[in-house]
C-alpha cells in the first residue's frame, strides 16, 4: 500500500501498536481468554474469528493443539497475517530499514477468502462441529 | 518531480528514500515517462480505410498490497463484517481499471480495517470490563 506518513504520525504508531499488543497479549495470558464476538452475541452463530482468543492463550502457553481446535484458521492464516502486517509495520515505521514491500499474488488472496467463508459455513453446521471452538 | 522506481510514485528530487514505499532513491532522479493515453479518437477510423481499434485505459501500476491484506485478515479474526468488506476490497485493489479506482479501493479497505480494529479493540475492553 502506498502510505505517506509524517512524523507524528509515525512516533504515534511506534507507541500506540507496541503498546496495544503487549495490554492484549498480556491480558489473554493472564487467563482472561474471551472477547466479545458481537456476531454471535447478535446471531449465535460463529464468525471465523469465534475462538481466537483461547486459540492465542493456547498459543501463548504452548499448546498447539489447543489452538488448533479452538480456531483451526489461527495458525494457517493468522500467524502468516500477523507477520506480513508487523514486516509492513517495521517498513512504514522505519523508512530506513529499507525492507521491501510484500506483494501477495492475487491467486492467494482469493484463495483466503473462498477459505474464509468455507471455514465460516462449515464451523456453524453440526457435523463439522469440530470446528467450532 | 522523478519516480522511484520501485513503487512508481512521484518523489522530491531532493529526498533520499521514496516517503511511500521506503525504498532508497538513486542520486540521478528517474524522470517520470507519461505512458501513452489511448482513446478511440486516436486511432485511425474506417473511413480512412484502416483498421479502428478499441481504445484501452490508461495502465494502472499494481500496488504492493500485502499489508493491507494482512491487516484486513486480522481485522476479519477480530470484527467478522468490517473485516470482510475490508479483505474484498483489499483484493479487488490490482484488479481496477482505473487510478482513481484503484485509490478509492485502496482508501475503504483502511477505512474498514481501521473500523474493525477498533471494534476489535472495543471488543476485548468490553470483556476486561465485563470480567
Amino acid at each position: 500500500m502506498t502510505v505517506s506518513l509524517k512524523g507524528w504520525q509515525r512516533a504515534a504508531l511506534l507507541i500506540i501498536f507496541p503498546l496495544v499488543a503487549i495490554l492484549g497479549f498480556t491480558y489473554i495470558y493472564y487467563g482472561h481468554r474471551g472477547m466479545l464476538c458481537l456476531f454471535y452475541e447478535s446471531t449465535g452463530y460463529y464468525c471465523p474469528g469465534c475462538g481466537s482468543g483461547r486459540a492465542i492463550w493456547s498459543l501463548l502457553h504452548g499448546d498447539w493443539k489447543g489452538a488448533f481446535c479452538h480456531n483451526l484458521l489461527l495458525l494457517p492464516l493468522g500467524v502468516p497475517a500477523a507477520v506480513v502486517f508487523l514486516h509492513e509495520y517495521i517498513r512504514l515505521v522505519f523508512p530506513g530499514a529499507r525492507l521491501k514491500p510484500v506483494f501477495i499474488p492475487q491467486w492467494l488472496t482469493t484463495g483466503c477468502v473462498v477459505l474464509v467463508f468455507l471455514f465460516w459455513i462449515l464451523r456453524n453446521l453440526s457435523p463439522f462441529a469440530f470446528l467450532a471452538p | 518531480m522523478a519516480v522511484c522506481e520501485y513503487c512508481g510514485c512521484d518523489v522530491s528530487n531532493s529526498k533520499k528514500y521514496c516517503e511511500y514505499c521506503g525504498a532508497p532513491l538513486p542520486a540521478v532522479p528517474v524522470e517520470k515517462k507519461e505512458p501513452p493515453v489511448y482513446t478511440w479518437e486516436s486511432y485511425p477510423s474506417k473511413k480512412s480505410g484502416q483498421l479502428s481499434q478499441f481504445a484501452a485505459t490508461q495502465a494502472v501500476a499494481p500496488v504492493s498490497t500485502g499489508g493491507l491484506i494482512a491487516w484486513s485478515v486480522i481485522t476479519l479474526l477480530l470484527c467478522l463484517i468490517p473485516g470482510v468488506v475490508a479483505l474484498v476490497n483489499a483484493m479487488s485493489i490490482n484488479k481496477s481499471a482505473t487510478i482513481e479506482e484503484q485509490q478509492k479501493r485502496i482508501r475503504n479497505a483502511k477505512i474498514w480495517c481501521i473500523v474493525g480494529t477498533v471494534l476489535g479493540v472495543l471488543s476485548v475492553i468490553g470483556a476486561m470490563v465485563g470480567n
